[in-house]
């Protein structure tokens, strides 16, 4: 069996990885392997092509095709051993992994360092419980996506949406400019589940209905979607007799994204709850020395410009963790979520310099005070959808060493 | 559509899990046969969504506890009453599973089944159980108290006193069996025929004239295995002195089978199975609620099934399960049962060269002995069964690529480099095993995720999808806007982009 001996091996070839790589390299690691399971690099970029990336990383609107390829050139250029149709079959707590592919056939993975960056998948249909009949025609968002985007195929005209979060909102408006009927975008919340901005863009700008505190209660159809029955909810309960059917040969589900973490597992990687991903501390190491976690895999971010700087950071942390100089304290503190917090990374700190936390709220919130520890920042408003960063120097830190907790919590005023 | 009339000695009507081996069994004999099947593949009817379980002693006689609440009888004598024919078929069955597997390269796991008790009461009736089961010739029945239990497995509920275990229940997965029957007979000379559903039967001239969907058929011998539709065959040669009643079963998939290793069940209630299934392929089935039914095509799960309710089952047994995290599916079983023998199988002639093989669950386990059976009563109404000298009993089938050791998945790669292609994330499926799969008939996006598992596990096809669609459209020289997920109308895309349309 082909052995591959390096000092940083990264799962998965999207944004986050992509920056790892190259920042990795920058800080001075050159024996670095890039494991990609598909054909391309850019991960699931290369399917959204749309607008609305890079506006705050390189101020700039781009697709994400457009996105990937500011990364893509400079990868090749670094040298980077970029290895492609490359899945990682089995990861381990002392880094070595285990993979497939046609080159190397089966082959081991033995590194001193490994960055987690699969990224994540969607809910189905059935991890959200929708009964009724199995006929063609429910689809993921993410997976219509992919069928039109990419592979050039309408998978029907008349379309649910159920969930408003973005890939279901961009992939309404997608499907409109396409010629295809979207009958309405169904979310059980009183607000949208993706960003502000693709509410507007997507769906008002395209007149396409957006039934907030809805839900759908049935699929109907035994060889092809025939309709689905939606009903209105009030506080997640059905309101009874409000159920009535929309005819449509086609649902897509955007219900939610879940961090891969099965290879995670598998090594023994400590889990947190709320995020679905790997606990962390600031350098983005997880519970194993060495092994390092970003993006998506982490927590699912609301833009990829996020994504990049995780990405980077946990590039630069395993450099420094193979030449020897990531310094961590003998203590630590830890992050927990107070009132209306809904998740918190890194979920811990064990360091001495200044700290970036990555917090969600767990609804929309107006007029708000948000606390971590002592320090106080206003907002007008908090949506749930975005991602809260909040810096905490060395210095505000002090007082929480000797009780190892630090609470983050919001309140509306 | 053929407008020549086809003609078969014996024409199976059905390719269910019961249709299939009886096909595999004819083939062993100098019998020209065909299988009928309606679907695009064997198994798609009550087969497919059956619970996968090849019943030891214990199952059979313990499901005898709910049905002594209708008699007078004590429990004891009601459970030492004599075996009936599902039964008998039952034991019988099991062992042939056991001597088919490896001829057939299909998987059977002898889990075990342990059967749990609350309260002393429910213990003193698992002994009863064990008793008669022993004067039944069933051996290696084991009474368990909470340590026992606790060893056999650790995560179980603490309330539950103790259990009974029975070594001999095994697990498999429905579909491979009925694809490993099907490809065995039509290797030796049945002819399967798929998407043909039968509509009509007339005689004529001592022989009977099947109409299908795909053109006329003659035969002289029918088997009718139907399934839910057995009644609906029987009543076309006039025969509707049966109908077949059945239940609706929901069932879920869970992710990880870490949390069992054994068939854990309680003791059943009337319309409550409560049971945790460790599947041969690495989930947890539950089984639960059965509900009566009277549309044979209704295939939906419901809300109340899917409930909190549902939720509690596994919960009651294994605390620490999840379902709501590792549920990555649903779907519903079919129980189907027939009003003449509402509690046993009903094989007979109602006419001349025309078999009844109606079947009520379970089914599966002892499906090969049925078939031995309904094979040697055609015998008997003339059929005339010369052993074939070259008849071949082996089915080939490679393993799961991801299953080998690295050396055999090394020296495949070499052979062919699709091996070490894997499209699915999360089953690890290659690519070249959807080749395969295409290649020895799957069709549909359905056929191919049953014979492959692409698509089976936690996205449930999220990712792999777009690949299969562009494997299979190039395999079969086709567009993929013609590929089906299963049967019907059921095509996956509608039409291409406008983008592809343009100049």
């Amino acid at each position: 069996m082909v052995t591959k001996d390096v000092d940083l091996a990264i799962i998965g070839a999207g944004p986050a990885g992509m920056a790892a790589a190259i920042t990795a390299t920058e800080s001075g690691l050159d024996n670095i392997i890039l494991l990609e399971r598909a054909e391309d690099l850019g991960g699931l970029l290369n399917q959204c092509i749309h607008n609305g990336f890079g506006l705050h990383y390189f101020k700039e609107d781009l697709t994400g095709p457009e996105y990937a390829e500011r990364f893509i050139p400079k990868l090749y250029s670094l040298g980077i051993k970029v290895c492609l149709n490359t899945m990682v079959t089995h990861l381990y707590s002392d880094r070595s992994a285990t993979a497939i592919n046609k080159e190397w056939g089966e082959f081991k993975i033995l590194a001193k360092s490994i960055i987690l960056a699969m990224g994540c998948r969607e809910r189905t249909r059935h991890g959200i419980g929708i009964p009724g009949s199995r006929p063609a025609g429910i689809f993921t968002a993410g997976l219509a996506q992919r069928l039109v985007n990419v592979d050039g195929y309408l998978p029907g005209k008349e379309f649910v949406i159920l969930g408003s979060g973005d890939i279901g909102m961009i992939m309404a408006r997608r499907l409109q400019l396409e010629g295809a009927t979207v009958k309405g975008v169904v979310e059980i919340m009183p607000y949208v589940g993706g960003l502000i901005r693709n509410e507007v863009q997507c769906l008002h700008d395209f007149n396409i209905p957006l039934l907030l505190e809805h839900t759908v209660t049935e699929i109907y159809g035994n060889d092809r979607v025939e309709g689905v029955k939606v009903a209105q909810v009030d506080k997640g309960d059905i309101i009874p007799n409000s159920e009535r059917i929309i005819d449509c040969d086609c649902l897509l589900l955007s219900v939610g994204l879940i961090p891969e973490n099965e290879l995670s597992k598998e090594a023994g990687i400590f889990l947190d709850e709320q995020t679905g991903g790997p606990v962390v501390d600031e350098f983005l190491q997880t519970n194993i020395d060495g092994i390092f976690a970003a993006g998506n895999a982490l927590q699912v971010y609301d833009l990829v410009d996020n994504v990049t700087l995780d990405g980077e950071k946990a590039g630069r942390n395993a450099a420094k963790y193979v030449a020897g100089v990531l310094k961590r304290g003998p203590k630590e503190i830890s992050v927990v979520c107070g009132e209306n917090i809904k998740s918190v990374a890194p979920q811990k700190i064990v360091g001495f310099d200044k700290v970036e936390l990555a917090l969600r709220v767990q609804r929309p919130l107006e007029n708000v005070d948000l606390f971590v520890g002592n320090s106080h920042k206003r907002y007008r408003v908090i949506s749930h959808t975005e991602v809260i960063k909040v810096s905490l120097t060395p210095l505000e830190l002090k007082p929480y060493w000797e009780s190892g907790k630090l609470e983050a919590s919001c309140h509306e005023r | 559509m053929g407008t020549k009339v086809k003609e078969t000695q014996v024409a199976v009507i059905g390719g269910g899990i019961v249709g299939a081996a009886i096909a595999r069994e004819l083939s062993k004999y100098k019998v020209d046969a065909c299988l009928l099947e309606k679907e695009p593949s064997l198994g798609w009817g009550i087969t497919k969504g059956s619970q996968g379980l090849v019943h030891g002693g214990i199952a059979y006689l313990s499901s005898r506890i709910v049905k002594r609440l209708d008699t007078e009888l004590d429990l004891k004598s009601f459970l030492m009453q004599e075996l009936n024919v599902k039964e008998r078929l039952g034991f019988v069955g099991r062992e042939m599973f056991f001597e088919l597997a490896p001829l057939l390269n299909a998987k059977i796991v002898q889990c075990g089944r342990m059967m749990v008790a609350e309260n002393q009461e429910e213990l003193d009736t698992l002994k009863m159980v064990k008793e008669v089961a022993e004067e039944n010739g069933i051996e290696d029945i084991e009474i368990l108290d909470r340590q026992g239990l606790e060893e056999k497995e650790p995560l179980i509920n603490p309330k539950f006193v103790g259990g009974l275990y029975d070594p001999s229940e095994g697990t498999i997965f429905p579909l491979e069996w009925v694809i490993a029957f099907g490809e065995n007979a039509k290797d030796n000379g049945v002819n399967v025929l798929t998407e043909t559903e039968v509509r009509g039967i007339e005689e004529k001239r001592g022989c009977y004239l099947i109409k299908t969907t795909d053109g006329p058929i003659k035969a002289e011998y029918i088997v009718n295995a139907a399934g839910l539709f057995a009644d609906d065959v029987s009543a076309m040669i006039g025969r509707d002195y049966f109908s077949i009643f059945f239940y609706h079963c929901q069932m879920l998939v869970l992710e990880n089978k870490d949390y069992i290793s054994h068939v854990v069940a309680r003791l059943p209630q009337p319309g409550h199975p409560r049971m945790l299934i460790p599947t041969t392929e690495g989930n947890i089935l539950v089984v639960h609620t059965m509900t009566r039914e009277t549309n044979k095509h209704n295939l939906s799960t419901t809300r109340d099934g899917l409930s909190d309710y549902l939720h509690n089952i596994p919960k009651d047994l294994i605390p620490t399960i999840s379902p709501r995290k590792d549920m990555i599916s649903s779907f519903v079983g079919f129980l189907a049962f027939n009003t003449r023998f509402p509690e046993d199988y009903l094989i007979e002639f109602p006419k001349k060269r025309f078999v009844n093989a109606v079947i009520c669950a379970p089914g599966l386990g002892p499906s090969p002995a049925i078939a031995q059976e309904v094979v040697r009563m055609l015998g008997d109404e003339g059929l005339e069964l010369v052993e074939k000298s070259d008849f071949n009993p082996y089915r080939f089938q490679e393993s799961r690529f991801i299953d080998l050791s690295s050396d055999e998945k090394n020296r495949k790669i070499l052979e062919n480099p699709r091996y070490g292609h894997i499209i699915c994330r999360c089953e690890k499926v290659s690519e070249q095993e959807v080749v395969m799969a295409i290649r020895r008939g799957a069709k549909t996006i359905d056929d191919i995720k049953f014979r492959t598992r692409a698509g089976m596990g936690r996205c449930q096809g999220g990712f792999c999808t777009s690949r299969v669609l562009q494997i299979t459209a190039r395999e079969l020289g086709v567009s993929p806007l013609t590929l089906r997920k299963k049967g019907g109308n059921s095509y996956l895309l509608r039409s291409e982009t406008k983008t592809l349309n343009a100049p």
